[in-house]
């Protein structure tokens, strides 16, 4: 197993020095001078062609991505912001908890309800808790998050002046972003699990523990659920990931500077620094989140902690073999 | 299953009436003039007096706080729109309103024109391109150190270092003659509005304060001006507190605080709160809580809202909008457009007044390429002879052309207002039997293609660029033109009459050159037009008289009256 993660890590490695290739490319071809864009269009040809050479877009290309690579993973710098100045890093570890807080809380609140509610539409299927879950689940699933948000926004700050409708502080701050979360996660999650605890459920085995006049209870919670949840865990790990890059609009709604609305004000500036700096950190938080998934594989199916281990046992003999 | 159904239907039922409960009644879309008359325009003074109105009680947050020691009120909060990310007093893109009560500059322009000395207690002509400056002695930054000449010179020369060439544009050199005298000496005189630009644009510190913070200087800067940053979170929150010890209380030259105090160095409250809400929506819904006393622009259809819900207590005030919604020709003979005739067929298919009010916000025709400058003329704005909505003639103009059927490719930057203006053109072309194609474009890509020729016909362009004409139009100045675009004229041509006519407007502003120029530019060759100016409106809490400043129309929350 130990084996398996430090492959992993160092699988990693490549990972992200294709993405980051790969989006200070796609920067580099996107039209737009950011010369332009920070001087403003009374800049004279002069200007712009002296802070090209002060930003050091004017180079070859190869020499420009060369360089950003030395500097990302050598000196591990990501650098300043070309409009604001400020340092990237520091601006990413203001802003990357208050994403990883509203990312976290909500996908695991949503698998704490999406999950028993799959398993009961799954364990009563074609009945009516079956039927409700799949109506409530299908209308969440279509309702755009950002509707959720706007009247989450007038129900519960606007009208009834339970909770704040903007900004950072406590805890209250984060209640109508995680719920608006919530909504649209928990939705996928309790299908997802309802149709993956079907399929366990018709499995030989569950048909022999039930045969051996084990309760329902025991069959279902015991002998289906874990097997159930392996592809649960793919998804709460997609979501998670997702979710940090991909909060910019409830971000936008509840005004709560994260990285969505920190990368997406650098797009519209761009602010090459930003965009690379923001997209390989996350790009990093996404290979740890899979791999800490995978992980959780080993822990939850015992076939697969045995697979590696007997892969271990077969490197070791053949080893032994050889000497 | 029924009952299944049943129950979730009226749990949705449920939220959409509790969603939609005691709001009042559904705001119609405005028609300008009725915004107007509600909502005084804040164009002739700085303050915008707010209308009598039911102040309505607002429970849970309220900053209303008795004043104390002087002050009007202990704390406003302004919602406001983007998130500067750096307090920095030399970069390019400085944080409009949310620097002015930090920073101070030589001089600033009023919303009339006129110049207002800030740290400069005079400014004295020698001749054409000669100043005599003297600047107080008792000006102190907010760490105690005291600016001199020798702070103004450096100010000055580190504002250009840093890319800002364009905003001292006439300045040659600084001559420090004394502690606090100096010379300012320019290439070239002052054109109309240069002096207040070029006094008003570089903001002035003391040079050991900035070498002491360096790059901190970004994230707590250290100003003269009359408030000190307390805090900052990023993309969320600013608050400052006034400065106590601030230089201008002990100014007691009554004369010259008649006639230069400006509405950006008053400490009405003792702290300001800068909210960034990013969101229109959120900003109106901020407003309408209390949170907030008001707000730096919001939506059209929230202003309606709260126009037609008056009891709310929540005052919209009209922000004229720089610049106007306007377009020119690519001229270059390989487009459409090189045809004069077909230039003013399209103009005279365009019905102002309709677009204007078909527009999602308040706003109004206008004539004249940008008729919101100081020395624009009126009938800019009130309408003139030509270009008057005219489907014969414009059907006309299209016959003498040579158009042949071809697609032009009408090229503007993507907001919505400008998307709503051009979609309107569209159509109007579309009457007269031009074929048009739009290509939206953010601002980086509009500023690329732009110099490109062959990808667009007309372009919808934000022409800013100052207060005054001269600034505005030596766009369509060759010598201009060949600095910014490399050697491409705006227009796409090099027409040397054009370029007179603006060289004897720049040096003599006048009725008779800007007549002379705008004759030859919008009647003979009809090389540009503009449709509306529209309005943005800013809204503030009934009691709160909002101030506006600047050629931006920015929130000054420490110049704030209260009637209570």
């Amino acid at each position: 197993m130990g084996r398996y993660i430090i492959k992993r890590l160092l699988i990693t490695i490549p990972i992200i020095i294709a993405v980051s290739i790969i989006i200070f490319s796609l920067l580099y071809i996107t039209p737009g001078d950011p010369a332009q864009m920070i001087l403003g269009t009374t800049a004279t040809t002069e200007e712009l062609a002296s802070y090209r050479t002060y930003l050091g877009i004017d180079r070859p290309f190869l020499v420009q991505l060369g360089d950003y690579l030395y500097r990302l993973f050598i000196k591990w710098d990501l650098g300043d912001s070309w409009v604001s100045q400020m340092n990237i890093m520091h601006e990413i570890k203001l802003r990357l908890p208050r994403t990883f807080a509203i990312s976290l809380y909500s996908i695991l609140a949503g698998a704490v309800c999406g999950i028993p509610l799959g398993v009961m539409a799954a364990v009563h299927q074609d009945g009516k808790a079956d039927r409700f879950v799949l109506v409530l689940s299908s209308v969440m699933h279509c309702v755009p998050g950002y509707v959720i948000a706007m009247v989450l926004v007038v129900i519960f700050a606007l009208k009834l002046r339970w909770l704040p409708a903007y900004g950072i502080g406590g805890i209250k701050f984060y209640i109508l972003p995680c719920l608006c979360i919530l909504l649209g996660s928990f939705s996928g999650m309790a299908r997802s699990m309802r149709s993956s605890m079907l399929e366990v459920i018709r499995s030989d085995f569950v048909m022999a523990a039930k045969a051996q006049g084990f309760s329902k209870n025991t069959v279902y919670y015991r002998h289906a659920l874990p097997n159930a949840l392996i592809p649960i865990i793919t998804q709460i790990g997609g979501q998670f990931a997702n979710a940090l890059g991909g909060t910019m609009i409830l971000e936008t709604i509840f005004s709560i500077p994260g990285m969505g609305l920190y990368i997406q004000g650098a797009i519209t500036a761009r602010d090459v620094p930003i965009v690379t700096g923001s997209v390989v950190f996350l790009a990093i938080w996404f290979c740890l989140v899979m791999l800490a998934v995978d992980i959780l594989y080993a822990v939850v199916d015992p076939r697969i902690k045995a697979q590696y281990e007997a892969q271990g046992k077969a490197r070791a003999h053949r080893k032994g073999a050889a000497a | 299953m029924k009952r299944t159904l049943a129950l979730v239907l009226m749990i949705c039922m449920l939220l959409s009436v509790l969603a939609a409960c005691g709001g009042g009644s559904t705001a119609p879309a405005a028609e300008a003039p009725a915004a107007e008359e509600a909502a005084p325009a804040a164009e002739e003074a700085p303050a915008a007096p707010a209308e009598e109105a039911t102040i309505s009680e607002k429970s849970g947050d309220t900053t209303a706080v008795a004043a104390t020691d002087g002050y009007l009120r202990d704390k406003v909060i302004v919602a406001i729109s983007g998130d500067g990310q750096t307090f920095e007093p030399f970069a390019r893109a400085q944080w409009g309103s949310v620097n002015f009560p930090i920073f101070q500059k030589l001089a600033e322009t009023d919303s009339e024109g006129n110049l207002r000395l800030v740290l400069l207690k005079s400014f004295e002509q020698v001749d054409d391109v000669t100043y005599n400056a003297e600047l107080w002695d008792f000006i102190y930054d907010t760490e105690g150190h005291n600016l001199k000449a020798s702070d103004v010179d450096w100010s000055i020369q580190k504002f250009i270092d840093e890319g800002n060439k364009g905003g001292v544009n006439r300045l040659d050199n600084i001559e420090v003659t004394g502690d606090y005298t100096f010379v300012w000496h320019c290439k070239e005189p002052f054109g109309p509005g240069e002096i207040g630009k070029n006094l008003g644009n570089p903001s002035i510190l003391v040079e050991e304060t900035y070498k002491e913070h360096g790059e901190s200087m970004a994230s707590t800067p250290v100003g003269t001006g009359p408030y000190v940053l307390e805090s900052y979170v990023p993309g969320s929150s600013v608050t400052m507190v006034a400065d106590e010890n601030f230089w201008m209380k002990n100014i007691d030259d009554q004369e010259w605080l008649d006639k230069n105090l400006y509405v950006t160095a008053y400490q009405n409250v003792r702290e300001i709160e800068y909210q960034i809400i990013q969101d229109a929506g959120s900003r109106a819904v901020a407003l309408e809580m209390g949170t907030v006393d008001a707000v730096d622009s919001m939506n059209a259809a929230d202003v309606d809202y709260f126009i037609q819900n008056p009891d709310l207590g929540i005052i919209p005030v009209e922000m004229p909008v720089d610049p106007p919604i306007a377009f020119y020709f690519d001229c270059n003979e390989a487009s459409p457009c090189s045809d004069v005739n077909l230039r003013k067929a399209i103009c005279y298919a365009l019905n102002n007044a309709d677009i204007a009010e078909g527009l999602n916000f308040p706003a109004t025709p206008v004539y004249g390429i940008h008729p919101r400058m100081y020395d624009a003329p009126e009938e800019w704005t009130t309408g003139r002879e030509y270009y008057d909505y005219n489907i014969d003639t414009a059907k006309e103009y299209l016959a003498q052309s040579g158009y042949n059927g071809e697609t032009l490719t009408i090229m503007y930057m993507n907001q919505a207002a400008i998307n709503d203006a051009v979609i309107m053109v569209q159509a109007a072309l579309g009457e007269i039997g031009i074929k048009v194609d739009l290509l939206p474009a953010d601002m980086q890509v509009l500023n690329e293609y732009k110099l490109d020729y062959s990808r667009w016909d007309m372009m919808f362009d934000i022409l800013g660029g100052g207060n005054y004409l001269s600034a505005v139009l030596k766009r369509f100045w060759t010598e201009d033109s060949a600095a910014t675009n490399n050697g491409n004229q705006i227009i796409g041509i090099v027409d040397g009459h054009l370029d007179e006519l603006f060289l004897a407007l720049r040096d003599d502003t006048n009725d008779e050159t800007i007549a002379a120029w705008d004759d030859y530019f919008t009647d003979e060759m009809c090389y540009g037009y503009a449709i509306c100016c529209y309005a943005n409106q800013t809204a503030c809490q009934a009691g709160v008289n909002c101030v506006l400043v600047g050629a931006q129309h920015n929130v000054c929350p420490q110049a704030f009256t209260f009637d209570d």
